[in-house]
């Protein structure tokens, strides 16, 4: 099991650096480092404030090197002799760093000195830096997140697992009855609405008008006080999908033979239930479950948003807002490696729930 | 322990349903004055000499203080703050030319910083000249980028002295390289700020002439710069706390260690750190050392007198409230909401004391540009805010089909851009004449904005209200009449006569939101109307500012807001010396730079006197006049077409007093008074919670659950 936990880890290195280059990719198709530098600026900043952030940032090369690219371009007289504007706009449209291949370099330089090398051995070493939006360490910004996030997914995880196996067992149980019906019907309408409207809906009615709960907010003090809305919207917002998910296990677990010979030696049905059914149908509510972990250290965008939780949902959505790349990678790069470790997690757990399976 | 079970099972249910009270602020205990708000965004850079975003300027508003502020009533006045008083422009002259501007600075005593870490003992030391010294030059250093860098330039030395701390910050940097054999990074390695300026010599544009005064030295004219010291940019900043605060300390969980982020100044608040979460709230507590606790001084009352009838007819100034201390309020509470419904529901129930009033939320709170019935009823004020702006279409002036092409300013093909000028010059008329700000403003902005005659808003001096755009659109005549402009351009019906095909042009706009597509397509369809075809070219904020940079673009619109109350702040959005930047449409008009050049050196109470040229004749025109001539000569060459001037509408309980809405200040709470008491009382009768629906929830509940057990024992039995 060692080997292939191992070969799985090193299977996952390439997944891991594969969404790194697509988001690369992809962030520096949407945004220049103008942009950025102009995002991390403000509005009125100058050429020169901006030429300044690039090259403090690493977005653009250093005035000498401009100087010397342009000198091996145009010669080593070339203020005297070369026509100014056509220099000026040579050196505006090749003084930032190229994002693969740098010319300009000899040797391992035309790869090293690139963007994208340095920001891969940047996110390699996990040293994330700042961010360009507010400066602020991003490793702070992610410790001071993970809390707010978990204090809301967790809850809504295991109570929505909790209810949704328990229904599904009980529509299982109670199939081709009004119970199964309602609960299925139940299940199609939950699916049938959108996210966003659970939040606006059951935060206007529970919220606005009926005044249970306050319409958002935060404090460290008084967490679970402030939890309790967006825990109930994201449980009832979730509970349908999973719950329709595993009433399809649990039908099928529930037709097998062990199960008639459960009940054929007489043992209840909470014990056929939980020590029979519940048991045989963990695969899939296993891999389910480990599957959901890294979205719950992720936090949700949506609640976090809705409801004031300074959580690492929140500031995924204003990294994305204000072009912030290094916050968007760390927290893109964390969570596609808890990712894989949870995909590898969840595979070694099939041996603990069943003993047929053995990884190799 | 069954019984405790149980307990426990009925007070997780009902306590999870039932925690019955909406109030976010469970740890408030009701005492002391506290203030209430939010903003969508956290505090991104509070530096006051690098900053210039809107919701960091309300934190450095309260945290520092400058040489002069607005009057609160007064927009346009300036009243004396760290400067008791308003300097006299002092001009030296030679051979009838100006040499020197000079204005002396006389500073408050007894004026000290709040209490940090950064001063030793961690006591606030006084404010002296020296440190005015001080934040001029730090303006100059490149690194801080000081966006209005450009506008401190006639200060005697500015640019030299930039380059001066330039150059040294390079050895500096390379002398820290060679010796840690590492390349220079800032977030790493970081360079002493005091020590480096004084490796720099003195600036000459300041002279510091005692302990609590100094001069400002300026090479030429120009009156507006005292506006600018009304800004952040220059206020009291130690030197101890930006070297203090550097970038190489490391942050303490939720305490940023930089200076960027950590305000230390003289003003009437400042942050608790304590309670300080960026991603979250930031509260600002009374600053304890502030000199305006003991001295009067115009920032640190209450206007004594009001400015107008207005001001006494609406409430804004108060008989009570004259002559008081300002910072009436104990805490600042801002809270973060990105999303504008969950802001505006806490407002209604009381938890924010104000609110700006989103335009989704219009139809639920004013109705024919007043508040609704049932927001009067729960004593909800509106205040409407024209702002000093002006939203605007511009032309490339160096489009081949717009303006003339930029071949043309070659000066030996003077007459050819002379003449393409002039063609073009009716088809801009013509783009200007199909416009309909009015129906614009009733249909997408639902009433919050004014039709814009010209750049300048109301309010500002030269405005004048019955001044009509020649231009403007009136109705169907206005149509007519673009028609014919279209044909004396050579555009009959939008065909262009030398092709014979349609005429096409590009609008390039920013779709910030989504309803911009929607907004723009309005204008679209006007110049529709007169048969010109116009592509819609919408583009992310970032791409669309880059493209009116390089200038590519035929159309595009864009907005200003004003720095400080004077037409020079708008007019110079179109003069020659501002291109390309902020001059994006390129408009060049000797006529028009003539008239401005004149204008803006001069106050509102001066006149400028010359001979001209082809009369030979003196001419004096006030500033009025030239105002006038400028905006003939805009009207006339059509560079700009002038849409509307944003109207904010903000809300605000009736408990909060004195509040007015300021072009200028942007954020001025320190300036109301709360009635605490009515606030309790108006929250506790908004917010009893419904309770019925909660049982009724749980009959239903029952209802489905109890056929389950009755199924369950039916069948087993």
């Amino acid at each position: 099991m060692l080997a292939y936990t191992i070969r799985r880890l090193l299977l996952g290195i390439p997944t891991i650096l594969g969404t790194l280059l697509l988001l690369f990719i992809v962030f520096f198709a949407a945004s220049s480092p103008d942009q950025i530098a102009r995002n991390a600026l403000t509005e009125k900043a100058k050429p020169e404030d901006i030429k300044l952030w690039k090259q403090n940032n690493n977005y653009s090369f250093s005035d000498e090197k401009i100087e010397e690219i342009t000198k091996k371009k145009f010669g080593e007289n070339y203020k005297d002799k070369a026509d100014k504007e056509l220099v000026e706009s040579w050196q505006k449209e090749n003084m930032d760093i190229p994002n693969f291949y740098n010319s300009h370099e000899e040797g391992l330089g035309k790869i090293s000195q690139t963007t994208f090398y340095q920001f891969m051995k940047r996110m390699v070493i996990f040293d994330f830096g700042n961010s360009t939006y507010d400066k602020e360490n991003i490793w702070v910004k992610i410790s001071n997140g993970v809390i707010p996030s978990l204090a809301v997914t967790v809850p809504i995880f295991i109570v929505g697992l909790i209810i949704s196996v328990f229904i599904s067992m009980l529509a299982a149980m109670f199939r081709r009855t009004y119970i199964d019906t309602s609960v299925v019907t139940a299940c199609i309408v939950g699916m049938s609405i959108v996210y966003f409207l659970y939040i606006i809906g059951i935060q206007f009615v529970m919220a606005k008008t009926l005044k249970w709960y306050p319409i958002s907010g935060w404090s460290d003090n008084h967490m679970i006080y402030f939890i309790t809305l967006p825990f109930i919207i994201g449980t009832i917002a979730t509970v349908g999908e999973s719950t329709r998910f595993y009433r399809t296990i649990m039908i099928n677990e529930i037709n097998s033979d062990y199960i008639r010979t459960a009940r054929a030696k007489g043992l209840g049905d909470i014990s056929i239930l939980t020590r029979h059914l519940l048991r045989n149908a963990m695969i899939p509510i296993l891999t389910r479950v480990i599957l959901s972990l890294p979205f719950l250290v992720m936090g949700s965008l949506l609640l976090e948003s809705f409801f004031g939780i300074p959580g690492l949902g929140r500031m995924t959505v204003d990294a994305i807002t204000y072009k912030d790349l290094p916050t968007l990678s760390s927290v893109t790069y964390l969570s596609s490696i808890i990712y894989v470790v949870a995909n590898i997690v969840s595979d070694i757990s099939y041996t603990v729930v069943d003993p047929r399976i053995r990884l190799n | 322990m069954i019984i405790t079970r149980k307990i426990l099972l009925l007070y997780i249910i009902f306590g999870t349903f039932m925690a019955c009270s909406n109030n976010p602020y469970p740890h408030e205990n009701g005492a002391g004055k506290i203030f209430y708000t939010a903003f969508s965004s956290s505090p991104k850079n509070l530096d006051p000499q690098h900053t210039y975003t809107m919701a960091d300027l309300a934190y450095l508003r309260w945290a520092y203080e400058p040489l002069v502020d607005y009057h609160y009533l007064d927009a346009k006045k300036l009243v004396p703050a760290l400067a008791e008083e308003i300097p006299e422009e002092v001009i030296t002259k030679e051979n009838g030319k100006v040499k020197e501007v000079r204005y002396s600075f006389k500073l408050r005593k007894g004026v000290h910083y709040i209490n940090d870490p950064c001063f030793p003992g961690g006591k606030g030391r006084e404010m002296v000249a020296e440190d005015f010294h001080y934040v001029f030059k730090r303006a100059t250093d490149p690194f801080v980028a000081c966006p209005i860098a450009s506008q401190l330039i006639s200060i005697n030395g500015f640019k030299e002295y930039g380059a001066k701390i330039k150059a040294a910050r390079e050895k500096e940097t390379k002398r820290i390289e060679s010796e840690t054999g590492e390349s220079f990074d800032p977030e790493k390695h970081y360079i002493n700020s005091k020590d480096l300026y004084d490796s720099c010599g003195d600036f000459p544009g300041i002279e510091v002439t005692g302990k609590y005064s100094f001069d400002m030295v300026m090479t030429e004219r120009y009156p507006q710069i005292l506006y600018w010291l009304a800004m952040r940019f220059i206020c009291a900043i130690p030197y101890e706390a930006v070297d203090f605060y550097n970038p190489t300390v490391e942050m303490n969980t939720y305490v940023p260690m930089r200076f960027d982020m950590h305000p230390v100044g003289t003003g009437c608040y400042r942050i608790l750190w304590e309670e300080f979460r960026k991603a979250q709230k930031v509260i600002m507590v009374k600053n304890e050392n502030w000199w305006g606790i003991k001295t009067a001084a115009p920032t640190t009352r209450f206007p004594e007198k009001p400015s107008s009838q207005e001001d006494v007819d609406r409430g804004y100034w108060t008989k009570e409230r004259a002559g008081t201390p300002i910072a009436q309020f104990d805490r600042i509470e801002c809270y973060k909401e990105i999303e504008k419904v969950p802001q505006f529901g806490k407002f209604l129930q009381g938890y924010y004391d104000n609110n700006q009033l989103p335009p989704e939320k219009m139809g639920e709170a004013v109705a024919n540009q007043d508040l609704t019935p049932k927001m009067k009823e729960a004593g909800i004020q509106l205040n409407k805010s024209p702002q000093l702006a002006i939203r605007y279409i511009g032309f490339n002036m160096d489009s081949d089909l717009l303006g003339a092409p930029k071949k043309f300013k070659d000066s030996n093909l003077e007459q050819n851009r002379a003449e393409s000028l002039e063609k073009n010059k009716k088809l801009r008329q013509a783009l200007t004449l199909a416009i309909d700000s009015n129906e614009f403003i009733r249909i997408h902005l639902k009433g919050m904005g004014l039709d814009a005659q010209s750049p300048l808003p109301p309010g500002l001096y030269g405005y004048d209200k019955d001044y009509k755009h020649p231009f403007t659109y009136t109705g169907k005549e206005s149509i007519d009449k673009a028609r014919e402009l279209l044909k004396e351009a050579g555009y009959p019906n939008g065909i262009d006569q030398k092709t014979g095909k349609p005429l096409e042009l590009e609008f390039s706009y920013s779709t910030r939101n989504p309803s911009d597509d929607v907004r723009m397509a309005f204008y679209i369809k006007c110049w529709g109307k007169i048969g010109i075809n116009v592509k819609a070219d919408g583009s992310e904020y970032n791409i669309f500012q880059d493209k009116v940079r390089d200038n590519q673009f035929q159309i595009f619109t864009w907005g200003w807001h004003a720095d400080y109350p004077d037409p020079e702040n708008f007019f110079f959005l179109l003069s020659s010396d501002s291109a390309p930047d902020p001059n994006y449409t390129q408009y060049s008009s000797k006529d028009f730079d003539f008239y401005y050049g004149k204008l803006k050196l001069l106050t509102n109470e001066q006149s400028a006197t010359w001979i001209d040229e082809k009369t030979n004749k003196e001419i004096t025109m006030s500033r009025y006049e030239l105002i006038n001539k400028c905006k003939e000569v805009l009207a006339e060459d059509c560079p700009w077409i002038p849409l509307y001037h944003d109207v904010y509408f903000e809300l605000n309980h009736g408990w909060l007093k004195n509040v007015k809405s300021h072009p200028l200040i942007s954020y001025p709470f320190h300036m109301y008074d709360i009635d605490v008491e009515e606030r309790t009382k108006s929250r506790k009768e908004w917010n009893k919670p419904i309770l019925w629906p909660a049982y009724a929830l749980f009959a239903l509940l029952f209802m489905f659950i109890a056929p389950i057990f009755k199924t369950y024992f039916k069948e087993r039995n």
